[in-house]
């Protein structure tokens, strides 16, 4: 462990524990932060640095465990209570309202009153003392500027100004660079150096580990709910850092069955969209193809845009060797390809209807002649797919909403066989599913690989996908940054492709 | 395991069960028939009159007019709920319908009459009109992504003005005077009976049946219900989402021109201002019968029976003479007390599913 600056620091928290249920996310968790420093927080995702910051903002509480702000016991009862304490949240989606005037955002619900007269806004004060916040930020904003016609890098600032204007000592910055350019970064980190001259202190979060060397004092690690380690970030490599940030040995819960690798199925070529850049990849029969990166790189849309889900703006798909047009998903079922969306109860399964239902969903036309359905052939097909999914209960008129993620998942699958699709793209699978369907899952998965289907698999979890493909694909702010054959899988690998990096030789031996 | 891919769908015969152990009538539709029933009896109490054999002929009347525009306000809701979807215009499209079967047929009393057709091609006329005005709603709801009461509203106004041009141009003037006229057609709308009952009625059964039947068991009707639950979700299992809300629209405005045809039938006559605020009653119609305005719920059955229920309060407070504007007070009071009971209902529902999934 490496000193703070200050003997005494800022923020202390010790020993914070929390759990979800039968889920225990934060074990034991402490934390410190001197006066003026920039502390950079790093984990996976579902490493539990939400969690931790939501306790620390007050939004949710703590089961056991303490925090100390300046020496002094803090207890929130809300977020409100934090940030009276001292304490901003400046979130990854920014919170400002667009409408409204840089002042009003900065004062939003504690404008300035009129002295004598305190039901009228004093509008001279609100815009004034706006301009003296965003003077001493250096920021030449007018504070009469609709937040709307600001850039994003401009919308933050005005997230800062809002939370010095409430005497924030303590700032939470949760990947506040995802959406800026590099020149908006720079411009945010002399902000951040002029904070910590004033005494402010940043708890940063990001995944772009290059910059947590740039601008944080010490970087605190966090994996599975515990804290690893908390090093000098100016002399730890982003290597070392990437190699913490996973540290665990690849599980063997994910038994790979070997598949010959049939011709090509799906060919896609320079495909773009709004959040895509020329993105080309090949899949093949019996092939797992893993799609690995961070949340927001681009995977889900990747997924989406070759399902027809969103419309492209550049590209190619072939399927079995010839182009197709692929402008709905509807097209896409017809071409043999399947997504098992991420968000399973908006998107994957409609939860108000039976399983047969929910089965025949995506080819209706399968048990249907002139548009009138057998709803009796409907229901014997969905039976055979529930017996051989071994969807618990295994009853085809059961309302899909009232099984287990694990089975509903099962179904959306389930949906996928029935329409004969030889493609399937599956987004986070098993997230939020236990751990026996977990293993059935993936045993599913082995299975129709094994029996020629193609099958793209994005997850987080990178045991997981690593444990499954036959290959990787890692992206990286909307592109494939890296492919890895599945000798050369390594968790380091992938984290330094997913974070913008070249992974070095040891990193891919380690 | 057998391989999961190579599969033909299956031959097998159905289990033959069902039908069998579905109740005929669910809670809310049980609810529906105690109020009709409780409702005759105090209607009765206060006039006699009320169960008459002109008086039950009147409620029916009503009922299949409110009933038959209900049906496409009905799969409206069930299928595009979940944005917002409602048919403001069933009750102008009422009126153009009417205005377009009757102008044509030449046989205005003391008119213009610039064109005579047949009455079953001024018929097919009108409902064509009023089917593509109600898919021009639907194609601009569901292209530019605009607010279907916003659409719709704009429509009423729009289908309102064409009815007053239709009406001018028929009896060649200008003043808001309607049309008389005389047609067996039009009679058979308005006044003929099978036995005791309307012959509308029995159209009005005939086409709840059909629908009933495309909802239940049609890939199409499936697809409605998969929509109204969620959009996004029936865009990802394939459905084409765009043209099943042209449709659905398109229905509801052909079938808001039929009701308009009844109405011009019973009255032997097509005014500018006919029909107009009947589309309180036909939303009352849906909603009352437990169409969730939520989208992805709805019977049909409850359609019928909630139409029956709302021309029996209409029949039976002018036979009280309640004055019209009383009316409004009470029917508006029953609109809003049947959305709240549609939100408890949501409420529960999906706090159950909430329980269950946790």
């Amino acid at each position: 462990m490496v000193a703070s600056s200050t003997s005494q620091p800022l923020l202390r928290m010790e020993g914070i524990t929390k759990s979800f249920g039968n889920v225990q996310v934060l074990h034991g968790v402490d934390l410190s932060v001197g006066r003026g420093e920039v502390l950079g927080l790093l984990g996976e995702n579902g490493a539990g640095k939400s969690t931790l910051l939501n306790i620390l903002n007050g939004v949710i509480e703590r089961d056991a465990g303490s925090i100390h702000i300046d020496g002094e016991p803090a207890e929130f009862a809300g977020p409100k209570q934090a940030q009276d304490a001292g304490l901003a949240f400046i979130h990854q989606e920014l919170s400002v309202l667009p409408y409204l005037t840089v002042a009003e955002n900065v004062f939003l619900g504690r404008l300035p009153r009129r002295r004598g007269a305190p039901w009228l806004v004093d509008w001279a004060a609100c815009y004034k003392q706006a301009g003296e916040i965003l003077e001493r930020l250096a920021v030449k904003i007018d504070p009469r500027t609709i937040v709307g016609r600001l850039g994003t890098a401009e919308q933050e600032l005005v997230e800062i100004a809002k939370a010095l204007s409430m005497n924030a000592r303590i700032i939470t910055m949760d990947e506040p660079t995802a959406s800026l350019t590099e020149a908006e970064i720079e411009r945010l980190f002399t902000l951040m150096r002029a904070l910590k001259a004033d005494g402010v202190s940043v708890v940063y979060v990001s995944h772009r580990l290059h910059e947590v060397a740039e601008i944080c004092d010490r970087a605190t690690i966090l994996r599975d709910g515990k804290i690893v380690s908390t090093v000098d970030a100016r002399t730890t490599s982003s290597h070392s850092l990437a190699t913490m940030m996973v540290g665990r040995e690849l599980s063997e819960l994910f038994p790979k069955t070997e598949h010959e690798r049939g011709r090509e199925t799906l060919r896609v070529s320079g495909l773009s969209t709004v959040k895509l850049n020329d993105v080309s990849l090949a899949a093949h029969q019996g092939e797992i193809l893993g799609i690995a990166g961070l949340v927001g790189s681009g995977r889900t849309e990747l997924a989406r845009a070759i399902f027809g889900a969103d419309s492209i703006t550049a590209g190619e798909i072939f399927v079995n060797g010839e182009k197709v047009t692929v402008d709905s998903p509807g097209a896409a079922i017809r071409h043999g390809i399947g997504l098992v969306p991420e968000d399973r109860k908006l998107q994957g399964a409609v939860l108000s209807m039976s399983n047969a239902h929910n089965i025949s969903l995506a080819r209706m036309s399968k048990v249907s002649r002139f548009g009138q359905l057998n709803r009796g052939g409907e229901k014997q097909e969905a039976k055979r797919l529930i017996q051989d999914l071994q969807v618990y209960p295994p009853r085809a008129e059961q309302e899909t909403g009232r099984l287990s993620g694990g089975n509903q998942q099962k179904v959306v699958l389930a949906k996928w066989l029935f329409a004969g699709s030889r493609i399937l793209i599956v987004d986070e699978p098993t997230r939020g599913v236990d751990v026996g369907a977990r293993a059935a899952i993936h045993g599913l998965l082995n299975e129709l690989a094994g029996e020629g289907a193609t099958i793209i698999m994005i997850s987080s979890d990178l045991p997981e996908v690593m444990g499954m493909s036959d290959r990787i694909l890692v992206m990286h702010e909307g592109r494939i940054a890296g492919e890895l054959a599945r000798k050369d899988f390594s968790e380091e690998a992938i984290v330094m492709y997913a974070s913008g990096l070249e992974p070095t030789k040891e990193g891919s031996k380690a | 395991m057998s391989s999961l891919l190579a599969r033909t769908p299956g031959r097998q015969r159905e289990s033959g069960t069902a039908g069998i152990r579905r109740l005929p009538l669910q809670g809310q539709q049980l609810a529906l028939v105690v109020l009709i029933v409780l409702l005759a009896a105090v209607f009765t109490s206060q006039s006699p009159e009320f169960l008459s054999a002109g008086s039950v002929e009147n409620l029916l009347r009503g009922a299949s007019m409110f009933g038959i525009v209900g049906l496409g306000l009905t799969i409206v809701i069930i299928s595009t709920g979940s944005i917002g979807g409602i048919d403001l215009s069933v009750g102008s499209m009422m009126a153009l319908g009417g205005a377009i079967g009757a102008g044509l047929l030449g046989t205005a009393f003391t008119a213009a009459n610039p064109v005579k057709l047949p009455a079953a091609l001024s018929v097919l006329i009108a409902l064509v009109v009023t089917g593509l005005l109600g898919a021009l709603s639907g194609l601009l709801i569901s292209l530019l992504k605009l607010a279907p009461f916003a659409v719709t509203l704009g429509m009423m106004s729009v289908a309102r003005g064409l009815t007053y041009v239709m009406i001018a141009w028929a009896i060649g003037s200008s003043n808001t005077a309607g049309i008389t006229f005389s047609d067996p057609l039009f009679d058979w709308f308005g006044l003929t009976n099978y036995g005791p009952v309307p012959a509308i009625t029995v159209l009005f059964l005939v086409l709840a049946a059909l629908i009933a039947f495309v909802l239940k068991a049609t890939a199409f009707g499936r697809s409605l219900f998969v929509l109204g639950g969620n959009a996004e979700n029936a865009r990802l299992a394939g459905i084409n989402v765009r043209r099943t809300i042209v449709i659905v629209f398109a229905i509801s405005g052909l079938l808001a021109g039929l009701g308009g045809l009844i109405l011009t039938g019973r009255l032997s006559s097509a005014s500018p201002l006919a029909a107009t605020g009947y589309e309180l009653e036909v939303i009352m119609v849906a909603v009352i019968g437990g169409t969730s305005l939520a989208g992805g719920r709805g019977s049909i059955l409850g359609t019928v029976l909630a139409a029956i229920l709302v021309s029996e309060i209409n029949t039976g407070l002018d036979m009280m003479n309640v004055p019209s504007f009383n009316q409004y007070l009470i029917k508006g009071t029953i609109l809003v007390l049947a959305v709240v009971l549609d939100k408890v209902y949501q409420a529960r529902s999906s706090r159950k599913l909430a329980v269950q999934s946790a």
